[in-house]
């Protein structure tokens, strides 16, 4: 906990360079009206894009874990249907998806620049709220990459879709009571520059009485502001010492799971065959075209064989009784 | 009067394999045409209504953020798909993700897709709809692909 003498814009700015272990932190992203609302694509049948999004992420350096999910449920232990859960322990990383596909691979790389594996793209794009919601609103930077010149900060990121770096300024204004009440930022990725603002309220104590509970990240365009994204913060718990490891594994959950785990190594995907040994993930009709007459038959083959082993038996059963009768009826004459 | 027996017992027997054929037994294969992650389309041109307000366009790659799949419904009795699944393409008008493994999707549910926007520095999502077809539904704009299929091997077999 900071200590109570420290104010709370100092501890604001601690929070973002120097972040503590957190033990949980739940929030709650709420995807701006303009955003949602825009022409949905038929068909209808399309699941929407959700309008609320909840989050429980716990992180120290080098590890975290990550749950999301369509409700609250998300905090309940274990995953629930229809959570997704992005998990790293050290050079281990882990993706268990909606649908419940599971993957995992190692990536020594640990800079958000250095990672080339897609996979690892995949993650750090999986996990920007989190990075986000810790940044208190500023996008692209890794956990505690700002860096304070008094209320002015600077900051090296990293945008993984287009691999680009990215550098970020900023400063930010307290309210009247010393509080951060916005933060000016602005983002300079390749020949462009964008401008954001960040509004932060303080409707409720999270569990560190100098963070805000609504984040509100802006864009700033022709002097008007966009809203992009909402965050809610609901709980934050952090810890002064180190947690166990087991809190970020989520192969506790692999093991009462019959899902199929995708594994990405040397620059494939396998997955575990019956036989438990790892078998190449290998795309089995990359030239996908229609079967001919002669490949239908081919694929019915066993079919066919079993009607004609059957007919040929029956025939033999016949002609054996029709042997056998008129046998008989040479006996019956004969005697 | 023999011969007619014998004639019935053939039946029965050419009966017996047909409803052999009847009860057919599935493998309820899972096809990957986009793992979570899969770059969907490269510099895919975005038209249409922006965030901002009004129009605007700009080039960005288009990644799958859930694996899109299909269910490949394979006879092990009769040795090969069925008639109901006899795709032309696996991964053109499919049921994508969406959904859990074990339960089938919508057919062309469509799937969560993501982008980054060279017009605001955002990361957005956008929806990947009918199968083959992806509008992005901040600009109602389709994305055309086509990629091969992975097999995952799982799932259940069902007979019926």
């Amino acid at each position: 906990m900071q200590a109570p003498e420290t104010a709370p814009l100092d501890a604001f700015k601690q929070f973002l360079a120097s972040p503590p272990i957190i033990e949980s932190l739940v929030w709650k992203k709420v995807m701006p009206s303009e955003q949602v609302n825009r022409p949905q694509p038929a068909p209808t049948t399309s699941r929407p894009l959700e309008h609320e999004y909840w989050f429980q992420g716990r992180w120290q350096p080098g590890f975290l874990i990550l749950k999301s999910g369509h409700t609250l449920e998300v905090t309940q232990p274990g995953r629930q249907a229809g959570d997704e859960i992005n998990a790293r322990l050290g050079d281990d990383f882990w993706t268990w998806e909606l649908s419940g596909f599971i993957m995992h691979w190692q990536e020594r790389t640990h800079a958000l620049w250095d990672m080339r594996m897609q996979p690892s793209k995949l993650f750090q794009t999986h996990t920007r709220e989190f990075r986000e919601v810790m940044s208190m609103g500023v996008m692209h930077l890794d956990i505690g990459a700002i860096r304070w010149n008094g209320d002015n900060f600077l900051a090296e990121g990293y945008v993984p879709e287009i691999s680009s770096a990215v550098r970020a300024h900023g400063i930010v204004k307290p309210d009247s009571n010393g509080y951060a009440q916005e933060m000016a930022v602005e983002y300079f990725i390749r020949t462009n520059a964008y401008h954001y603002v960040v509004h932060y309220k303080y409707d409720t104590n999270i569990g560190l009485p100098f963070l805000p509970s609504v984040i509100q990240s802006f864009w700033v365009n022709e002097g008007k502001e966009v809203k992009m994204a909402e965050y809610a913060l609901r709980s934050l718990k952090t810890s002064t010492v180190a947690l166990p490891s087991s809190l970020f594994d989520p192969q506790a959950n692999l093991r009462t799971n019959s899902s199929p785990v995708l594994v990405y190594k040397d620059g494939a995907w396998y997955q575990t065959n019956a036989l438990g040994k790892l078998a190449h993930f290998t795309p089995p009709f990359a030239n996908e075209r229609s079967p001919t007459t002669g490949e239908k038959l081919e694929a019915n083959q066993l079919y066919f064989g079993a009607v004609f082993l059957n007919s040929f038996t029956a025939f033999s059963v016949i002609r054996r009784i029709n042997k056998q009768n008129k046998q008989n009826t040479k006996r019956k004459k004969t005697t | 009067m023999k011969r007619k027996l014998n004639m019935l017992l053939a039946l029965s027997l050419l009966g017996l394999t047909g409803a052999a054929y009847a009860t057919t037994c599935y493998l309820n294969q899972v096809v990957l045409c986009f793992k979570n992650g899969d770059k969907v389309q490269g510099s895919y041109l975005h038209t249409g209504s922006s965030i901002g307000g009004g129009t605007a366009s700009f080039y960005a790659d288009i990644f799958a953020e859930e694996s899109a799949w299909r269910y490949d419904k394979y006879s092990v009795t009769r040795g090969g798909r069925t008639p109901n699944r006899s795709y032309t393409s696996f991964c053109v008008g499919f049921e994508a993700g969406g959904a859990d493994l074990f339960t089938q999707p919508a057919v062309n549910g469509g799937f969560h897709v993501t982008f980054w926007n060279p017009l605001t520095s955002h990361t957005d999502d956008g929806w990947n709809g009918s199968g083959g077809l992806s509008p992005i539904p901040a600009y109602d704009e389709r994305v055309y692909y086509s990629v091969g299929a992975s097999y995952s091997d799982t799932s259940s077999t069902s007979c019926n």
